[in-house]
């Protein structure tokens, strides 16, 4: 019942986005990805038929969000059935078959799908606040605000956006409970998802067969290796982790509206997902509508929206109920920066990390390598964005200050870890293939 | 920057792919080391990073299994407890003994034995993670607050107001004079 839960909800929802199959899909792309795309809108779908529901007084079960998410598709069906569906690319990516690399990432997938369903690698946070959160709002029927504003909760972040929790709690209901290895199988799922998403942009930014599937395999190793050592069993970190990875590829291709709604819809996931994500969700589609040039104000809604009927409502509740204090009261103040950066150095070489998660301090250098200046750019605003709070926070001592970026930088790096890796891929691939044709490049075995 | 871009790129002959994709460059260039020199030194580069990965996630793995299946589990601070803590899995039992006796909604103050590291302010994440149908508030937040019940964790609790409902070795659940059921 565990696994049929997940993968359930999980299907419902790539289901539910597969309607806007019209709007979506995208020519050539990896069919993996693209129903990775499908997933993500159906996500989105069920965050806001759960807002929607709670809103309208509507209990919560897996009758009323099957129904409403059913709706939702339906609309999204009919809005988009009058576009053609552009044809996937093969599985294989051109080639002739799935590689080696392909293989090490489903051992990676396979590691860290039985350490989280064992509950081997429980995260902290989702007893702390997520878990507990999803677990309210099952037994609650709805977002369990009378929990989030207990003065005693304070810590679990109750200002934080509630598409995670409300996900738990959807898995909940179809699982008859609140199953914790159901609620750890989405580990598994969102690093599929990541896998995925780095499998298109190998394909499309023409990557060489060899290094492509090297390219993946790390993906896989790194991540799993982080992912398991740091115990991220439950963490929405995966997901935030796909964000930039999944919209690399749009910030490449040309200028269509699958383009637009695709990239509206991941920022939408971010902005769901974490606080950081508001910020992660204004780079990409800040980056995104600049490369669109004198396209943009065409683009402009199917960016926007999605994030915008998300954020709405979290903004709506948060100033109701007064969760949102303290958000936006900082002062930038360089009394820390010392301690705070040999703060982030140490934190960057946990045991954990082995020494890779130094490679996101390197992403800036990316913005030298055209396939992957997008992505490093949207990467580069959002680490600019964390030092920012680092010395924005008013630390009331310099171990306070350490104990912040100790206590979370390990896993903030890891969102911006996939794009890092494969765009110094992309770089070493590039500089070794000069002097390679076209040809050569796309049909080696 | 755009110049910045147009400067690092001179040497570079750029052009579009078949399928018109900006994403697809040809780039051919004849100065600098030879392709066979480049193609031998990225493809070190990515042996070298694959080794480097597999051992740390064979590492991890092992580590992960170590802990939680080959030796008996280690006892933790609860600022660090793992799911599989042996402190944690006691305090989950006691708690599942108890919640049996408290009625759903119940407003419920946890105590536990102060530790360092704010172990009881621990204690209290965990306790409220495994009652989620009730109330769980601190001792700390209990004061001037209505409160049914009472769970002490590792410690007693000598108060004339409240009533012993239940006691072993792990703790003790009390329920408050005059609280109302729910």
């Amino acid at each position: 019942m565990t696994l049929v839960a997940t993968l359930a909800v999980a299907f419902a929802c790539a289901l539910a986005g597969s309607r806007l199959r019209g709007r979506l899909a995208a020519a050539g792309e990896d069919p993996l990805y693209r129903w990775v795309m499908f997933g993500v809108a159906g996500l989105v779908g069920l965050h806001l038929a759960e807002v929607a529901l709670y809103a309208l007084g509507i209990p919560w079960n897996a009758a009323t969000l099957a129904g409403a998410l059913a709706l939702l598709a339906m609309a999204a069906h009919l809005a988009s059935r009058r576009a053609a569906v552009p044809a996937a690319g093969p599985l294989t990516g051109g080639w002739p078959a799935l590689g080696w690399g392909d293989a090490v990432a489903l051992l990676c997938l396979a590691a860290v799908a039985v350490c989280a369903a064992r509950l081997w690698m429980v995260y902290a946070d989702f007893i702390f606040h997520w878990g507990i959160k999803g677990e309210k709002f099952f037994l609650a029927r709805g977002f369990d605000f009378e929990f989030l504003t207990q003065p005693w909760n304070g810590m679990r972040h109750p200002e934080y956006p509630n598409l995670f929790p409300g996900l738990l709690a959807a898995t909940a209901f179809v699982a008859g409970g609140f199953d914790e290895p159901a609620m750890m199988l989405w580990t598994a799922v969102s690093f599929f998802a990541l896998l995925a998403a780095g499998r298109e942009v190998l394909r499309a930014t023409g990557v060489s067969r060899p290094a492509a599937q090297a390219t993946l395999a790390l993906l896989a190793l790194g991540s799993a290796m982080f992912g398991i050592g740091y115990s991220l069993g439950g963490s929405p970190d995966w997901v935030m982790a796909l964000v930039p990875l999944a919209a690399w590829p749009l910030l490449l291709r040309p200028a269509d509206g699958a383009s637009d709604l695709r990239l509206g819809l991941l920022a939408a996931l971010a902005a769901a997902t974490k606080i950081e994500g508001l910020p992660l969700a204004a780079f990409l589609a800040a980056v995104y509508l600049a490369r669109r040039g004198r396209e943009r104000w065409r683009a402009i809604p199917a960016v926007v929206l999605p994030a915008a009927l998300v954020v709405g409502p979290w903004l709506a509740y948060g100033l109701h109920y007064h969760l949102l204090g303290g958000v936006g009261e900082r002062e930038l103040s360089l009394r820390f920066a010392g301690t705070i950066a040999r703060a982030a150095l140490d934190t960057l070489a946990v045991p954990q990390w082995h020494g890779a998660g130094f490679l996101v301090l390197l992403v800036p250098a990316l913005l030298f390598c055209r396939p992957a200046r997008p992505a490093a750019l949207v990467a580069s605003l959002q680490l600019l964005f964390y030092a920012y709070v680092y010395l924005s926070t008013p630390h009331p001592s310099a171990e306070a200050a350490e104990y912040f970026v100790r206590s979370n930088l390990p896993r903030l790096a890891f969102h911006l870890w996939p794009v890092a890796l494969v765009g110094f891929a992309v770089a070493l691939d590039r500089w070794a293939a000069r002097q390679s044709s076209p040809a050569g490049r796309a049909s080696d075995p | 920057m755009n110049a910045v871009w147009r400067k690092y790129e001179k040497a570079q002959r750029v052009g579009r792919s078949p399928e018109g994709w900006p994403g697809r460059e040809m780039t051919v260039s004849s100065r600098g080391m030879p392709r066979s020199a480049r193609l031998w030194l990225a493809a070190c580069a990515f042996a070298a990073a694959g080794a480097w990965l597999a051992l740390g996630f064979a590492r991890e793995v092992y580590r992960t299994l170590d802990l939680e299946t080959l030796r008996p589990p280690p006892v933790l601070p609860p600022v660090v407890w793992r799911y599989s803590t042996p402190q944690a899995q006691r305090l989950r039992a006691f708690l599942e003994r108890v919640g049996e006796r408290v009625p759903a909604g119940s407003r419920v103050a946890f105590a536990s034995r102060p530790t360092r590291a704010d172990g009881e302010f621990y204690r209290f994440l965990w306790a409220s993670y495994w009652l989620p149908g009730l109330v769980v508030m601190p001792e700390t937040a209990a004061a001037g607050r209505e409160v049914d019940y009472w769970i002490a964790f590792g410690r007693t609790l000598d108060r004339a107001d409240l009533e012993l409902l239940l006691t072993d070795e792990a703790g003790s659940l009390h329920r408050a004079a005059g609280s109302q059921e729910h």
